[in-house]
């Protein structure tokens, strides 16, 4: 990119400025000419700066339409593979038919096997879904950002600071609550116990001041459960 | 105070954790309570020295042996206990190295003690840093900076023995611009210079900024938010443990029970409060974004088409997934599953409630079976238990066979 810039600059003629950028668009590795538009030589009048400038922001379609000079295969396919990077930014589940018509493939074969190069070139990351005939996008390079672009940008941000900031208040709401209510609990089995206690100590005053033939105290009893030992009981009375 | 020098020394808040939690371990473990008469509390700092700056990230505690004598030097540094330490931190964190050296006292001034100390780090390390913190919090201006002082070991100049005397008591008040500090070089092969002239480096004030990795600020934000409850309930049941023994049980619960601030020993409190951190996190990183982008758009900041292509990345990678048919089965089958489970848990735990409750209350009351009616027969149609065969199951032997027995009497 380094070298596109500094030949960029020492050109001075119209000609050699077209012959920069075909070769800008050639190049294999380079998809993102953001630096290159942002050098002050974009504001000549070469038709060759609005290609690149398509080749920056638009899709295949906005080429179809408008009136620019031919592309050769590779260039072509570079287009094809940034198209197809803008329509996966835009959503994260693409379907088969829309994918067809965008990118101006014949068949289905000829679309999976542009969508299988993008994955290979690094700019997309995706699931191909053959059943349900969709990409599942995982990761996508974007396209380059347009001045006009930054206020969607910063709008996008705020709305997920909000979202997050009302996500915080819930949690912590959450804990909040998780608190109270594991130390309200925690009192209720301690007040619980008390009065159990109380109550203990109050029956064993009352039971000690008179020897009341239903007193529960069976500690002879070989059974530890409470079931068992009124079975017992039950078995012993019963024999009466 | 303005610092003579542009040196500045990042710390790290790691370590005045570790300084802190070492003051307040020694000073809880000397019977006296009080930092007077606590052994030294000191330790060594570790970290990175770059041209100007330095960074301290660790520190880990030094151990002195008090040495009976001169009153200017009570305590020699253990070398042994010191290399052994150093070497293991070197294998741990490579790149880190030994920087300079901390100490606790009740100012941030260098009293004479403290430098003798240093003279024998310089031995070690001729350009230590010295970390000076102040338990008193006395220097600091109405709480907005810290309670330290970090300074910086030139390289020893002649300087006249004068200087050397350190004189406090004066301005203690004052502790910045008015004091040079220098300690005495002590080096064996010292240029014979003229009398009142000595070898001394002279310690420097640096300015002290505050820097955190990521992981390091949870697990300081843990400290300071999630675990500061449980210590202030340390701290109140020292001061109740201090006191006699209680009486009762009783009162012991009951005081405890008014004690006890909210600890945070609920699992899933625990688990919110790691999932709240976490988009903490996130949310402080969108702010960091959206103040670039909003600076750009105002025009305060260049507008570079990479970032901007970054930026837009990250926006256009967020997980987001709508109206798939495949995906909402599938979540609502994890939450049904979810639900299921724990819908599950709820009703064996009711039943075995109910189960206690039935049989406790059988219990109860039939030992008083020969005062009062026969207790609650759970066996009766209709009524408020329609499910026949699970309150059989429950009191139904109890009840049926209670009412065969009659009043008869219990052994």
């Amino acid at each position: 990119m380094d070298a596109y810039l500094s030949t960029l600059h020492t050109a001075t003629t119209e000609l050699e400025v077209t012959q920069v950028i075909q070769r800008l668009l050639e190049d294999e590795g380079i998809y993102h000419f953001g630096r290159v538009l942002d050098s002050p030589k974009a504001r000549e009048p070469n038709v060759y700066w609005r290609l690149l400038e398509l080749f920056s922001f638009g899709t295949l379609s906005e080429y179809k339409a408008a009136q620019l000079p031919e592309l050769s295969e590779r260039q072509l396919e570079k287009l094809k593979h940034l198209s197809l990077v803008s329509l996966a930014s835009a959503s994260k589940v693409l379907p088969y038919d829309d994918l067809i018509r965008e990118l101006d493939c014949a068949h289905e074969q000829q679309m999976e096997d542009l969508v299988i190069d993008t994955i290979y070139k690094g700019l997309l990351s995706a699931k191909l879904d053959q059943q349900r005939r969709l990409i599942e996008v995982e990761f996508v390079v974007g396209r380059d950002v347009r001045w006009e672009d930054l206020q969607a940008i910063y709008e996008s941000l705020d709305q997920w600071s909000v979202l997050c900031e009302k996500e915080l208040d819930t949690l912590t709401d959450g804990v909040n609550t998780a608190e109270r209510e594991s130390v309200s609990k925690r009192t209720r089995e301690r007040e619980f116990t008390f009065a159990l206690q109380d109550l203990r100590m109050a029956y064993a005053a009352h039971a000690s001041m008179g020897d009341d033939a239903d007193s529960l105290a069976r500690y002879d009893s070989q059974y530890t459960s409470s079931e068992y030992q009124r079975e017992e009981r039950r078995a012993g009375t019963g024999d009466m | 105070m303005t610092p003579r020098t542009s040196g500045t020394v990042v710390v790290h808040p790691l370590v005045l954790l570790n300084i802190s939690e070492h003051t307040t371990r020694t000073a809880a473990q000397s019977k006296a309570g009080s930092l007077a008469n606590a052994p030294l509390v000191c330790g060594a700092l570790l970290g990175r020295q770059l041209e100007n700056q330095a960074e301290v990230f660790l520190s880990f505690e030094l151990k002195f042996n008090a040495r009976d004598g001169a009153g200017a030097a009570p305590y020699e540094l253990d070398d042994r206990h010191f290399l052994t330490r150093t070497d293991q931190m070197k294998q741990i964190f490579p790149e880190d190295e030994f920087i300079g050296w901390y100490v606790v006292a009740s100012s941030t001034q260098v009293t004479p003690a403290i430098a003798a100390l240093h003279q024998q780090i310089m031995r070690a390390l001729p350009t230590a840093l010295l970390l000076v913190f102040d338990t008193a919090f006395e220097t600091s201006d109405g709480g907005a900076s810290l309670p330290l002082a970090v300074y910086d070991t030139l390289p020893p100049t002649r300087v006249e023995r004068a200087k050397l005397q350190l004189n406090f008591g004066a301005d203690c008040g004052d502790s910045t611009a008015a004091v040079d500090y220098y300690v005495e070089s002590t080096s064996d092969d010292a240029i014979p210079l003229e009398v009142d002239t000595v070898w001394a480096s002279h310690l420097v004030p640096l300015r002290i900024a505050i820097d955190s990795g990521e992981a390091e600020r949870v697990a300081i934000e843990h400290v300071a938010n999630v675990a500061r409850p449980t210590t202030m309930a340390i701290m109140q049941g020292e001061e109740t443990a201090g006191g006699a023994g209680s009486s009762t049980k009783m009162a012991e619960g009951q005081e405890s029970g008014q004690n006890a601030p909210v600890e945070l020993t609920s699992r899933m409190a625990t688990f919110l409060s790691s999932q709240r951190n976490a988009v903490d996190m996130l949310h402080r990183d969108i702010t960091v974004l959206k103040a670039y982008v909003g600076e750009v758009i105002s025009g305060a900041a260049p507008f570079d088409p990479q970032i901007m292509q970054l930026v837009h990345r990250v926006l256009c990678n967020r997980p987001v997934v709508q109206n798939d048919e495949t995906f909402d089965l599938a979540m609502m089958q994890e939450e049904t599953n979810f639900h299921m489970t724990a819908y599950l848990a709820n009703i064996t735990t009711t039943a075995s409630v109910v189960r206690n409750l039935a049989q406790r209350s059988n219990a109860a009351l039939s030992a008083a079976r020969n005062k009062h009616q026969p207790y609650v027969n759970v066996n009766r149609e209709g009524g408020m238990y329609d499910g026949g065969g699970i309150s059989s199951m429950f009191g139904g032997g109890g009840g049926r066979q209670g009412r065969h027995r009659g009043f008869g009497h219990f052994r």
